[in-house]
């Protein structure tokens, strides 16, 4: 599997990473965008099997990014990790394209149940 | 002495990551609150020595407008005081959200929203924050000044600080943005325990 | 086992349990005494409904507020500062008809949605903050206020032309100053005595206040010598203040034990500049008081632009 993870802190990114370890175990590879920007670059160069997406980035935030990726890939797997957990913002997100949420702080638990809702595991 | 106190890139990242989350939660709370759909915008984290933060406070009052600042004190595993910065558009911004009407868009009126607003904001956020370093907290009631320029603000009040965090955020909402600051006044063993903690987390991943 | 109902009955504040839409579930002994109310009396009334003047809107939101965010909230209740109105009983310290009060609602049973208020009579506290303000206020008055005119002094006027001229500079507004000094003062109190002169002083001090705008200060800065900083004024438009503050001021009169006597004033004005002054407004009084000398000079009574 490939892996995609997009957010503006390392910190946060480093959150993700570790939960996939504990969840999903090995996998072929892990990418990190800072952006919104980078991550529709990164996402034509190396066509991940999931993304998981920040919403509140600079350049572009989640949104865009969600909604220009489900655009050229319509079986774009994105799921968004967010600190905004408003109902608005996850319905958006969901016309956009993602097609989970979930809220930070991200960890194993609700990782693992996320990925199990959406049979990805 | 004062660079064991100072927080690194790392930590400042940590921080960040961590402030973010908590004023989400704080944003998610305002806007279930005033039944509004609110985004929030990076907060911008940067920290400061007392006298850096004397400067721009200073600064920030001598913008030709008045500024509601309000300030609570914390207690318990961390301590020190938060205050809140918001300045009079924004206030006025606020209050429409708050519905209020034309004619009650006065200091008084606003000076309670501008209350209820840093309240919700700073005991949710540093509630959440506490939460994730293991540390427990309790607030006093706020207290509210409005200053009109910065000969009114008396600089002998903070000394006892030597450690800011300034957190600057744009709460946006359909038709109005509101900026506002949060700031965490706290003392060296405080920044001690917050520095210790960061890297606990940090240790984690 | 704790017995709550003790503590309930006992506490020296008032405890009120709300439900969300504002129903009152517990009124406690404190407030019972106070309010002449029975809690069976009042349980399960409508708060708002039994105390009309309460603000239902902002109640039911603060209550909101505490549900959601699980965090104590604060009702502050300006003008009136208090939630439920209890007469003070005091003859003697009548500032605060009703008790003043400061509110804390907290979280009690989230799930269910109640919430409980706290009730402090703060009325000693707050009578204790007003006295303070009052003092200060003199205070400050006697720091940057002269106590005979009660025009600001000179210290102060230092103080302020400073900020201002900064501000002004910053919206590329123009700064004058304006000195004013009583003519052959020395006169009137040799022919009249000191009581009269001071009366004459106190007589101009108050005009000059009622000549001015709210955004110029007038200061005393020697015995008969008075400064005006207009903010945001051209040369022209202070030149034609000064004019008419000079011809107002010779139709003054002030009652001597014999007869009515009147004075006049020479004046000297400037306008800072920033080639002239490089930023430092001594140097635009200075320029003033060379206008003025030059008022003196050439017969009194008239005003002087500065070059």
């Amino acid at each position: 599997m490939k892996i995609l993870i997009t957010d503006d802190s390392k910190m946060a990114r480093k959150m993700i990473v570790k939960s996939i370890k504990y969840t999903i175990g090995e996998t072929d590879e892990i990418i990190e965008a800072t952006n919104g920007e980078e991550a529709v670059n990164l996402y034509k160069e190396h066509n991940p099997t999931i993304c998981f997406m920040d919403l509140t980035m600079p350049v572009k935030d989640g949104f865009d990014a969600t909604l220009e990726i489900c655009t050229f890939d319509k079986n774009a797997k994105i799921i968004i990790v967010s600190a905004d957990i408003q109902e608005g913002s996850m319905k958006k997100a969901e016309e956009n394209g993602a097609i989970g949420f979930i809220k930070k702080p991200v960890n194993p638990d609700n990782l693992k149940s996320m990925l199990e809702t959406l049979g990805l595991i | 002495m004062k660079d064991k106190l100072t927080l690194d890139e790392d930590e400042i990242d940590c921080l960040q990551e961590l402030m973010n989350i908590s004023y989400g939660s704080a944003t998610a709370a305002i806007a279930e609150i005033i039944d509004r759909f609110a985004t929030l915008s990076i907060p911008h984290i940067r920290t400061a020595s007392l006298e850096e933060f004397k400067e721009y406070f200073k600064n920030k009052l001598e913008e030709n407008n008045s500024h509601y600042v309000t300030s609570q004190l914390i207690n318990g595993t961390i301590s020190g005081e938060t205050m809140f910065i918001i300045g009079e558009e924004s206030a006025c911004n606020l209050g429409k959200e708050f519905d209020l009407e034309d004619d009650e868009i006065i200091e008084e009126e606003l000076k309670d929203v501008v209350l209820e607003i840093s309240n919700i904001i700073t005991s949710t956020t540093l509630s959440r924050f506490s939460e994730q370093i293991e540390a427990s907290i309790t607030f006093s009631p706020p207290s509210i000044k409005v200053f009109q320029s910065s000969d009114e603000f008396n600089d002998s009040y903070v000394n006892e600080y030597n450690y800011i965090i300034i957190i600057s955020t744009v709460i946006k909402f359909k038709e109005q943005n509101i900026k506002g600051e949060l700031l965490i006044l706290s003392k060296d063993d405080s920044i001690l325990y917050i520095k210790e903690a960061l890297n606990k987390v940090l240790d984690e991943y | 086992m704790i017995k709550n109902d003790i503590i309930l009955n006992t506490i020296d504040n008032g405890i009120i349990i709300l439900d969300k839409d504002l129903n009152i579930l517990a009124w406690n002994y404190w407030l019972e005494i106070r309010t002449n109310i029975k809690e069976d009396d009042i349980k399960n009334k409508n708060i708002c409904e039994e105390f009309s003047y309460i603000n239902a809107k902002k109640l039911k939101r603060k209550i909101k507020a505490v549900l959601i965010t699980n965090n104590p909230s604060y009702y502050n209740v300006d003008p009136h500062k208090f939630l439920i109105d209890i007469k003070t009983s005091s003859i003697i310290d009548d500032i605060f008809d009703s008790m003043q009060q400061d509110i804390t609602i907290v979280p009690y049973d989230v799930e269910n949605k109640l919430v409980c208020l706290y009730i402090y009579d703060k009325t000693s506290l707050h009578k204790t903050n007003y006295k303070l303000e009052k003092l200060n206020d003199e205070l400050r008055d006697l720091s940057n206020r002269d106590p005979m005119t009660h025009a600001f002094n000179r210290r102060y006027f230092g103080e302020f032309s400073k900020r201002m001229l900064s501000l002004a500079k910053r919206s590329e507004q123009c700064v004058c100053i304006c000195i004013i000094d009583i003519d052959k003062f020395k006169n009137i109190n040799d022919n009249y005595g000191h009581s009269i002169g001071d009366k004459v002083i106190i007589l101009l001090a108050k005009k000059l206040e009622e000549y001015v705008r709210t955004s110029d200060i007038v200061a005393r800065f020697g015995g008969e010598e008075f400064v005006i900083f207009l903010h945001n004024t051209s040369l022209g438009c202070a030149h034609k203040i000064s004019e008419k503050i000079r011809s107002n001021i010779q139709r003054l009169e002030v009652d001597t034990s014999t007869n009515r006597i009147s004075f006049t004033v020479s004046i000297g004005l400037s306008q800072y500049e920033e080639t002239k002054d490089s930023n430092n407004i001594e140097h635009t009084l200075k320029r003033a008081d060379d206008a003025l000398y030059v008022a003196k000079e050439s017969g009194r009574n008239q005003v002087v632009i500065a070059e």
